[in-house]
């Protein structure tokens, strides 16, 4: 045994452990099918079905890389080529998992969006290192679509504030933005604002649906994106899933008139109904959710007008028990912990649930949650106020949670 | 005392000497409060180690280097110079003088032992050197017995295990368990100047090995292993013909177990870092045993990677101004905060960023004083029920977190709140407590 062995050995140790922690199973599952409907955006042909990435499958809290892959998989092969992901999806998480996925795909075989944290600005620098950052978590040159995120009143302050808009306007003269455009979570009024400030957007992310349309003044935010010929961008068409899951009522009225059609697709095909519509963002968790949207997705057809007449009637009874307009967005992050959107879902399906056991089933789901995150542990900071894009006034909800709890333990 | 020593006695006081000015620091620095011998401690291998990974600094990796060097060129003087844990064994072992067997050479026990630290180290959980690193050790003792009220289990078990295994075969932990020792002692192994028996002069009488502490010498064979020698000097004093020489060695003949050794090590430690490969896993059920959520000083982040990172040495402890840090306890494995600890001001002064200053494993992050004083640790939790609105807390917030107005109830602006708990230790009606809160921020 001399030096010479001594870091022979070493090396060979320590190739082994690398070996060993470093394999890998490729999987070889693509299957073709018909491709789903595209629109014409300037010379790109976008798929209607964007690929939402705020919404990841997740395993044991951490993004579940090899299904995320393997969905992407799926989606590219269906023909989706817009991906739509940023900086603070997942914790911060997201836009590597997608870089990830997307990394072994031509570059130029599809889009990649993704969006300035303006509410995280501190200084002008972090906007710079913040964009070089996400560059490199999306292991790429340029992004195809960006925008400026979440604007409202606060952020749209932050974005003049650290002249955000002409650093962009820098990148897309170096080609490392392709389209520029925002994401906007206010009235109408502030749209109209932003629309006039910069006659260079190119594209508006929008968050409309058929419970936003006329409840929070969607449809004016709507035309007045469609009068400054923006094209559209649609978020939470699904309203955080709550449209994939109306009542019991609202469900039996869909399902009476076209027992195959899902929930879900209802509400995609209410929107295909709008003109306008670059692409539609679904985040989808779960590989059903992926193929249900495929199959919507593929020969996309709007409502008719029977159907129309349907779908409102199942919206006006679903409406009747709706409680909390939470979306399950998460950008509250509770400091404490309390699981916000866990406990308003809890909450909404207690209120539309008609079964006989709707208070058991209530208890036994809330006290499944660790004592951490219920509704009780709320310390009333009000920090989440000011993050919440659809301004629930969060604490004063989680009392009502709590009450509803308590109620029902007594009875 | 040295009757009989009958060698060159001068070598080993001297090192005897350097071993009592740096145990003397060590407990010092623990007990006096004095900052900047505190920072002594970050040149300890272990810690350095650890920081280098967790809060990497170029000063930081070069102290590890420079370590890594010294034992390479001179070899493992670390370990009866510098080491708390290593002389407080020497202490241990003078106090009962036993006379103990030769040590036995377990290097399979200490290859994997240093795989096994090294792969979680390398994955973050940095906090497997509370258990193995000597520095952490040591620091857990010391504060464990100065704060004796709230001395612990997890303080008198690591002592008894020490001291038995002293009794047993004295400086056995040192070539068995200690993973700084095994690094320092490889490159001891492969290194420059060595101690060795001279084939000459050495007359096989055997005093050498009968005192060596860590079973390091063959006399039969006239052979010294230079991997287990921490360079105490003992066998050099001792040697009636001065016959251990320390040097280049021509002709060296290393000191070697079996060939077959490092083979099968190289295999072990393949599938010891196999079988790891899931341990941060592991460790994370581990942290979400702990139910209750701490407040932790600014700079540690998350209770979960903070349970990865600190090694318990409890220095942050001893240097905390408001006496609000506290040893482990039931409640969390690690070092935390308690603000109904009364013996200080109570609160995390505003001023003050000992703790992050004093950290040597970097679980408490470096941190500038204006970052310190915007790092959000925790929250108010406000009873209005209670209030007297007597305004103390408005009064005393050094954040102008909760504002007041003669005869109503303050108003808190949770935005500008960092939990420093100066609030709860004034509010003389007890309307307020600080709740620990997810993961640190800035605000």
């Amino acid at each position: 045994m001399n030096r010479r062995e001594f870091i022979k050995n070493s090396l060979l140790a320590a190739s082994g452990a690398v070996l060993l922690s470093g394999c890998t199973f490729k999987s070889s599952n693509s299957s073709t099918a018909s491709k789903i409907t595209t629109t014409k955006f300037k010379n790109l042909d976008v798929s209607m079905l964007g690929f939402g990435a705020m919404r990841l499958p997740t395993k044991n809290g951490v993004i579940d890389d090899s299904l995320n892959k393997k969905m992407v998989q799926r989606a590219i092969d269906c023909g989706i080529n817009y991906f739509d992901t940023a900086y603070m999806y997942m914790g911060g998480k997201s836009e590597k998992a997608m870089g990830d996925a997307l990394k072994k795909y031509e570059r130029d075989s599809f889009n990649l969006t993704t969006k300035m944290p303006v509410m995280m600005l501190e200084k002008e620098e972090d906007v710079e290192r913040i964009f070089n950052e996400q560059l490199e978590r999306c292991q790429t040159d340029y992004f195809d679509f960006y925008l400026v995120h979440c604007l409202n009143k606060h952020n749209w302050e932050n974005t003049k504030k650290y002249n955000v808009i002409p650093f962009l306007e820098k990148m897309k003269k170096e080609g490392k933005i392709k389209h520029l455009g925002f994401s906007h979570h206010d009235t109408p009024e502030l749209l109209q604002e932003i629309i006039d400030y910069y006659d260079k957007w190119e594209f508006v992310q929008l968050q409309i649906n058929k419970m936003d349309w006329k409840t929070t003044r969607g449809e004016e935010q709507y035309n007045i994106a469609r009068k400054a010929k923006l094209p559209i961008v649609v978020m939470e068409p699904l309203r955080g899933g709550v449209l994939a899951n109306l009542n019991a009522q609202a469900t039996k009225i869909l399902k009476d008139y076209n027992p195959d059609a899902s929930v879900a697709s209802w509400a995609f095909r209410w929107l295909a109904g709008l003109d306008g519509i670059l692409t539609m963002l679904s985040g989808m968790t779960y590989p059903e959710h992926l193929e249900d949207n495929i199959k919507t997705f593929t020969n996309l057809k709007p409502l008719s007008e029977e159907e129309q007449q349907v779908y409102d009637k199942a919206m006006a009874a679903h409406l009747k028990t709706l409680a909390i307009g939470c979306t399950a967005c998460r950008y509250c992050e509770c400091p404490v912990g309390v699981n916000i959107a866990g406990l308003f879902s809890l909450y909404n399906q207690y209120m539309y649930d008609d079964r006989d056991n709707r208070k058991q089933s209530f208890i036994s789901h809330y006290e499944a949650l660790k004592e951490s995150e219920r509704a009780d542990k709320c310390i009333k900071c009000g920090l989440c106020k000011s993050k919440c894009p659809q301004q629930l006034d969060i604490p004063t909800l989680l009392v009502k949670v709590d009450k509803a709890y308590n109620d029902a333990k007594k009875g | 005392m040295f009757k009989n020593f009958r060698g060159n006695k001068k070598p080993y006081l001297i090192r005897l000497g350097l071993a009592a000015i740096f145990f003397a620091i060590s407990l010092a620095s623990f007990l006096c409060g004095f900052k900047p011998l505190a920072q002594v401690m970050s040149f300890s291998f272990g810690p350095a180690l650890a920081k280098v990974i967790v809060d990497f600094s170029v000063i930081t990796l070069v102290i590890v280097l420079a370590n890594l060097l010294l034992a390479f060129v001179f070899g493992r003087f670390y370990c009866s110079v510098f080491c708390p844990l290593g002389i407080l064994q020497d202490i241990i072992g003078a106090i009962f003088r036993r006379k103990s067997g030769k040590a036995p050479n377990f290097f399979y026990i200490r290859y994997i032992v240093l795989a096994f630290t090294l792969f979680l180290m390398a994955v973050g959980v940095t906090a497997v050197l509370r258990y193995l690193d000597p520095y952490s050790n040591f620091g857990n003792l010391v504060t464990g017995f100065v704060h004796f009220k709230n001395v612990s289990l997890y303080t008198f078990v690591p002592l008894g295990v020490l001291a038995v295994l002293v009794l047993w075969k004295n400086r056995i932990f040192c070539t068995t368990v200690c993973p700084v020792g095994t690094i320092l002692g490889l490159c001891s192994k492969f290194g420059f100047y060595k101690m060795y028996i001279s084939q000459n002069i050495c007359k096989k009488c055997g005093q050498c090995e009968k005192d060596c502490p860590t079973g390091a010498i063959d006399s039969d064979k006239k052979l010294l292993d230079n991997e287990r020698c921490i360079r105490c000097m003992r066998c050099v004093a001792k040697c009636p013909g001065h016959g251990i020489l320390y040097g280049r060695q021509k002709n060296e003949i290393m000191f070697e177990p079996s060939r077959r050794n490092f083979i099968t090590t190289g295999v072990v430690i393949c599938v010891a870092a196999g079988i790891f490969a899931k341990g941060k896993d592991v460790a994370k059920t581990v942290v979400e045993a702990f139910q209750k959520r701490p407040i932790l000083p600014p700079g540690s982040s998350s209770p979960e990677e903070f349970a990865q990172k600190c090694t318990n040495c409890g220095l942050c402890v001893e240097h905390c101004k408001g006496k609000i840090l506290k040893k482990p306890d039931i409640d969390y494995e690690t070092v935390h905060i308690d603000y109904s600890n009364s013996k200080g001001t109570g609160r995390c002064e505003f001023d003050c960023k000992n703790c992050s200053d004093v950290c040597p494993t970097g679980a408490i992050r470096k941190m500038s004083l204006e970052e310190k004083q915007n790092c959000r640790i925790g929250l108010v939790k406000f009873d209005r029920e209670l209030c007297s609105k007597c305004g103390l807390c408005a009064h005393i917030c050094p954040k102008g977190a909760l504002e007041h107005t003669t005869g109503q109830t303050p108003k808190y602006l949770a935005a500008k709140c960092i939990g420093c708990g100066a609030c709860q230790k004034i509010c003389p009606v007890h309307a307020i407590e600080i709740i620990s809160i997810n993961k640190q921020s800035q605000i």
